[in-house]
């Protein structure tokens, strides 16, 4: 009742125009109900935070232009409209006919001269709010306080973490931007209908430098975004306190000193306040859990490419909690879990700016990809000099039930630090998708902290070559590379490295491998556990020592939890499993010698050895 | 399914032709299973296949599964109780007889060794990280006992009573160590090798070790000597045993596996699948030897389809070898005859404890432990491989040969593996006797074993009547004799009236066929035999004198028949017809020939036609193409009109030959007289 209260105050606090709304709100028009030439208006924030309406005439409906889902071809004679054509950011408007919802301004036509839009029926978003909404869906998550929600029991563990992707098994190498590029890969293998789009999402990127708004740009394009520099908001942005059809809703991807904002429109208000808009998926992500606000439109761009509204968040309200093809629902009562994110730079001498704090929506896809924006915009305003850059990055990144996870690397760039690879690359990233997308534990990332120690030097040990004294060797012989390091302003250094040439390889060639330790992968036993994919992470040789890699002539095998190397033929028949689905994968042992140095270490060198089918000595006679 | 490969004789009996060729007809045929290949290529359930081509009753055993654990390593065995060493989660289980139960958890990869120490303790060797473990055999409580340094796996354990010390094989360093009675480690030996991979000894102190890479039994002596006792072919030892003065060894051969580099996998998106093994495991080739106390070492066994995994001396004097490959165990007789003993569902018999009070060996690929429960079993059963006849066959008697009352089934089916829907096994045959299964292509047939040990079973014949398999004609051509050598392809033909048939046959069961030829005009319905009825042809061609028969097309029809093999009442027939084969025996006609103002004109009419060529020659001078008035040669007849040229005055000889289609040629000439 104390709700109903309350929702009938706004009410009758709004605008007579309001008070339309409230009158039409109870009914629906349908699919089969709608004729051509059919009048009726639509609802949506041009400027400010309150709906205007412009007028809207049926064209006709076309059927089945989606599985089981009609559209309604409409046209917008209006002022604005008529320059504009259709409107990213208008997305979710409802359309009324004969005062009843018919449904969403949601789709537009590429290159269409006509103010002509698609509008998403009414029924198809409503089946939507059928969907289980569950706290334990978005991990993090909590309910607003004295939200009078009452929570569902917990479901099967939520697999909505993955974003549509497998699961992380630890079985490849992930960087910053691997999670997006997995799913526009995705995305770009699913046929868009010709020439029809929907409406693109705006999304407003505020607080970043130009290259690295681009970048994100560039990366969010294939999801359905459409990124537009706009301002980072203010954190007493004013704004409705609630959402209503017609008004401006944000999506929160990130917040603080950089802000990245999705823009939309209401499309209905239900039962208990669980709200459609968009008309259309944002990504289409399934069940889903980012933070929403109200917002307010500052201005609508027209233009000849495609016409958006510039906006900012106003109110954080409730949780985008399903991303489906006909609409997004966003449930008030749920306030989605932010991570924290703190990026600091050190070693430039009067930056203006050293620490950026932004809170960044929980998204397996989104996530890794914002903070990579927010430590390459940290990067780029602080050290943008393309000149050579040795860093140190020392990582703190929180997992739910693990604590904080510390990673402390090291790495040189000739490009500087803004090269968009240097960071993208940083071990960090490969925890994230650890905590999102784990196959093993319900987890998530619960902060990230990164302090970056710039120099700007070339310091380095660069390997320039490495050499043998003959490249034809005895079996068993112990052998000695001769690495040439070269360092700037230095004179050369060499190393030697003594390797023993396995006698299994009597008659065939070896290689010799010498690099940069970061650059050395290392075989790992198949993880059992996320404990076991955080210490698959931690175990790498640093960027300082220098590693040579001898390749063996024996296997070796990775099993859950171990790793067995120089197998005797034997063994590794017996241990090469058929019956079990267990799986063990193959590798050639390599022995390896590892050197510390005081330095990164840049460069490779390789070598490929004959070994005599018999050792001299016996041949001699020995 | 190829009999030929599993030694499998097919046999012909009954119906003898005159020559080889009817030999190999459709008849009476039979499956001959006389060897050891074709005895191994079936099932043995408590049967043992000897190298002699013989099947005895082998060892009884009990299999006990290890649950969710896929090998079984190692095995030893102290006061009843049989403990296994097993992968890949290092676990040792305990096994009392009746029931099995995990009893120590080293939290390893594999426990490849273990050895019962003099203080009672249960020592496990494992890998990957070259550790060796303490565990008391009653109270299985573990501590890690030893770690030899350079070791990561410990393949060999032994006790060593004379001196109170562990011996411990180990890799990849090729390093024997000895370990005191508090783990101290020290090294007594590396070798060459990368590995040693087994270990024996004697009760004076001398230790026997196998290598890998280099195939090496070493003998380590009391005062730290070595010596190589012998360099094995191969490039493994896997296993010795050392008994009453003698060595067994299993001697392997691998081939170096191509190189499967280690590489990080594609990121996300591209299914996130762990990668299969680039290769599923090939068993390598394998010897047994034995090695006698005086050096003399003797090859007893040399196999291509399987590498050997362990190896012990019998109590019997025997040499039993488990194999890598099918999981069996061999049973190697002093004289080197041998025999497959025990056939087991693993994939391969890892371990063998055959001298204890309870003979067990283990087994990998699953896990399982087996206890020998007597020498010999009295219901041991053969089941031949699934025998395939090639075609839907009757079936005809089984017979066999061999020592005891044999009771014979026999089950029949159409697909190669046996399945539901083949027939249920047949009711017991206790005299060779008329196979009762249904007729079908396959068959399986199994022997069960008289309760009496000393029952063999030397050979089974099967005999069958494959189906007769109808014979198909097909792609009927004629043709006319290919040019003599040398003669100009790209002039017409020459004349000739023998058109060369031939025909493709398809024949399913290669029985001899007879062909029956005969032709009809085209449009007319009455066929003529080609030859007479005494005339026998066998081969798929023949060549038609069409001398005799007016121009024309003609359609041609052979007969195939396996009649030369088959009863009048089983021979199959087929026939095929031709397409129209032109048959053009005869020249075109030239008409109308004569020299009218300085032209030559004519016209040549062939029955069948088309024209193909028109030429003229004057006065003996080379021949020259002449075009027919229309220009193009298409039609039975074709009026030519060409100039004559300049003559010289006087008489000349004008000459006009004209060709068919089929090469036959006309001439004609005549005589002008030019005047000025």
């Amino acid at each position: 009742m104390k709700r109903l209260l309350s929702g009938l105050c706004f009410v009758l606090s709004v605008s007579l125009l309001g008070a339309a709304i409230a009158q039409s709100a109870p009914g629906f028009i349908y699919v089969d109900e709608i004729r051509p030439g059919m009048k009726g208006y639509g609802l949506s924030v041009f400027r400010g935070t309150t709906p205007e309406r412009f007028d809207v005439e049926v064209i006709d409906v076309l059927h089945n232009f989606r599985p089981n889902q009609d559209m309604i071809l409409i046209r917008t004679p209006h002022p604005l409209l008529d320059r504009a054509r259709g409107v990213a950011g208008m997305s979710g408007s409802p359309i009324y006919l004969e005062g009843r919802l018919a449904g969403a301004y949601a789709y537009g036509w590429s290159h269409g001269t006509d103010p002509v839009v698609g509008v998403t029926p009414i029924a198809n978003m409503l089946a939507e709010l059928k969907r289980p909404v569950r706290l334990d869906m978005f991990p993090g998550a909590r309910t607003f306080p004295n939200a009078p929600r009452a929570e569902s029991t917990p479901g099967p563990r939520s697999r909505e973490r993955f974003a549509g992707l497998p699961p992380f098994r630890g079985d490849q190498e992930v960087n910053a931007l691997s999670a997006i590029r997995a799913l526009q890969d995705q995305r770009a293998r699913r046929q868009a209908p010709v020439g029809l789009h929907r409406a693109i999402t705006p999304i407003m990127l505020g607080g970043l430098d130009d290259s690295v708004a681009q970048m994100l740009a560039e990366e969010l394009a294939p999801l359905g975004f459409a990124a537009t520099q706009a301002s980072a908001g203010r954190s007493t942005a004013s704004g409705p306190p609630r959402f209503e059809p017609g008004g401006a809703i944000a999506v929160e991807l990130a917040r603080g000193d950089i802000a990245m904002t999705g823009v939309g429109t209401i499309t209905y208000v239900g039962t208990g306040g669980r709200t459609l808009a968009f008309g259309h998926p944002m990504m289409e992500a399934g069940a889903t859990g980012l933070p929403t606000a109200t917002a307010r439109v500052l201005h609508v761009l027209v233009s000849e490419f495609r016409s958006f509204k510039i906006a900012e968040a106003a109110q954080p309200l409730g949780a985008l909690v399903q991303d489906r093809q006909p609409a997004i629902v966003i449930d008030p009562d749920i306030d989605a879990a932010r991570i924290p994110v703190r990026v600091k730079i050190n070693g430039v001498e009067g930056a203006p700016k050293t620490e950026w704090r932004v809170e960044v929506a929980s998204h397996r896809v989104l996530t890794p990809t914002i903070v990579f924006g927010v430590i390459a915009n940290a990067v780029k305003s602080t050290a943008g000099d393309v000149t050579d850059v040795i860093f140190r990055a020392r990582s703190k990144v929180g997992i739910e039930h693990h604590g904080i996870i510390a990673l402390d690397e090291q790495g040189f760039s000739p490009m500087g630090a803004a090269s968009p690879q240097v960071f993208s690359q940083l071990r960090m990233f490969g925890l994230m998708e650890a905590a999102f997308a784990n196959p093993f534990e319900s987890s998530r990332l619960t902060s990230v902290d990164l302090e970056l120690d710039l120099e700007l030097s070339r310091d380095v040990y660069q390997i320039a070559d490495a050499s043998v004294a003959y490249d034809e060797v005895d079996p068993g012989e112990e052998v000695t590379i001769y690495v040439r390091l070269r360092r700037v302003d230095h004179p050369d250094t060499t190393r030697a490295v003594k390797v023993r040439i396995p006698r299994a390889a009597a008659g065939q060639k070896v290689k010799v491998a010498v690099a940069a330790g970061n650059r050395v992968p290392i075989e790992q036993p198949r993880p059992g556990s996320l404990a076991d994919l955080i210490a698959q992470t931690q175990r790498r040789y640093p960027a300082t020592s220098l590693v040579v890699a001898l390749q063996m002539p024996t296997r070796g095998l990775g099993f859950e939890s171990h790793v067995v190397d120089s197998l005797p033929p034997s063994a590794l028949n017996s241990l090469q499993l058929v019956s079990s689905s267990a799986d063990s994968r193959p590798f050639i042992t390599q022995s390896r010698t590892e050197i510390q140095l005081p330095q990164v270490v840049v460069g490779g060198a390789n070598l490929a050895l004959r070994v005599r089918e018999v050792a001299r000595d016996k041949l001699l006679g020995d | 399914m190829n009999t030929s490969e599993t030694n499998v004789r097919i046999a012909l009996v009954g119906l003898v032709l005159a020559t080889s060729a009817s030999a190999a007809a459709v008849t009476t045929r039979s499956f001959v299973l006389d060897s050891a290949d074709a005895f191994i290529a079936g099932e043995l359930e408590g049967a043992a296949v000897y190298s002699d081509g013989s099947v005895r009753p082998g060892a009884v055993t009990q299999r006990t599964e290890l649950g969710n654990v896929p090998l079984a390593y190692s095995v030893a065995q102290r006061a009843g109780h049989t403990f296994v060493g097993t992968g890949t989660n290092g676990v040792v289980y305990r096994f009392d007889g009746k029931n099995v139960k995990a009893f120590a958890d080293t939290g390893e990869l594999l426990v490849a060794s273990l050895a019962f120490g003099g203080d009672g303790a249960l020592y496990a060797g494992t890998l990957p990280n070259g550790r060796v473990y303490r565990i008391d055999a009653k109270s299985a409580k573990m501590k890690r006992f030893s770690t030899p340094q350079g070791a990561k796996h410990i393949w060999a354990l032994r006790y060593d009573k004379r001196r109170g010390r562990l011996i411990a094989g180990t890799g990849p360093e090729g390093k024997v160590f000895a370990i005191d009675s508090i783990g101290r480690a020290k090294l007594i030996y590396e070798a060459g090798p990368s590995h040693i991979l087994t270990v024996a000894g004697d009760d004076k102190g001398t230790v026997y070790a196998g290598t890998s890479d280099d195939a090496f039994v070493l003998r380590i002596l009391p005062n730290n000597g070595v010596e190589i006792v012998h360099d094995f072919p191969g490039n493994e030892v896997t296993a010795i045993d050392y008994h009453d003065g003698k060595l067994a060894v299993a001697a392997n051969q691998f081939k170096t596996a191509p190189g499967t580099q280690f590489k990080p996998p594609a990121g996300p998106g591209k299914g996130g699948r762990v990668p299969s093994p680039a290769t599923r495991p090939r068993p390598g080739t394998g010897q047994l030897w034995r090695v006698d106390a005086d050096g003399r070492a003797e090859r007893m066994v040399s196999r291509q389809d399987t590498h050997f995994t362990a190896v012990q001396w019998g109590a019997d004097g025997a040499i039993y070898a488990g194999g890598g490959h099918e999981g069996r165990i061999f049973r190697v007789e002093p004289d080197a005859s041998y025999s497959i003993w025990v056939d087991v569902e693993e994939r391969q018999v890892l371990a063998l404890d055959l001298r204890a009070k309870n003979p067990s060996f283990v087994t990998g690929d699953g896990a399982a432990i087996y206890r020998v429960q007597s020498a010999k079993r009295s219901d041991a059963i053969w089941t031949s491989k699934a025998l395939d006849a090639g075609f839907a066959s009757k079936w005809g008697r089984v017979v066999w040969r061999g020592q005891g009352r044999f009771v014979f089934q026999t089950r029949t089916g159409n697909s190669q593996q046996p399945g539901e829907t083949w027939s249920a096994w047949s009711k017991s045959l206790k005299q060779p006797g008329a196979i009762a299964s249904p007729p079908s292509r396959f068959i399986q047939v199994r022997a069960k074993f008289p309760k009496d040990e000393s029952a063999v079973l030397r050979a089974v014949e099967v005999f069958y009547l494959p189906q007769n398999q109808r014979a198909r004609v097909t792609d009927i051509q004629g043709s006319r004799p290919p040019p003599e050598r040398g003669e100009a392809t790209r002039q017409p033909l020459p004349p000739t009236t023998v058109l060369n048939l031939s025909w493709k046959v398809d024949n399913p069961d290669q029985d001899p066929l007879r062909y029956r030829i005969a032709y009809r005009t085209e449009g007319q319905p009455v066929w003529r035999d080609m030859f007479r009825e005494d005339l026998v042809l066998t081969e798929a061609k023949y060549s038609w004198d069409t001398g005799s028969i007016p121009d024309g097309y003609y359609v041609v029809r052979v007969e195939a028949s396996d009649e030369p093999s088959n009863p009048d009442n089983l021979t199959l027939r087929s026939s095929a017809t031709s397409e129209p084969i032109r048959v053009d025996n005869h020249p075109p006609r030239i008409e109308r020939l004569g020299v009218r103002k300085g032209r030559v004109q004519g016209r040549i009419v062939d029955r069948l036609g088309p024209i193909a060529r028109i030429q003229m020659s004057i006065d003996a001078g080379s021949w020259r193409d002449v075009f027919p008035t229309d220009s193009l040669l298409d039609s039975p007849s074709e009026s030519f009109d060409v100039p004559l040229g300049q003559l010289s005055e006087g008489t000349h000889i004008i000459a006009i030959r004209a060709f068919d289609a089929s090469g036959n040629q006309a001439n004609r000439e005549l005589t002008v007289k030019t005047v000025k």
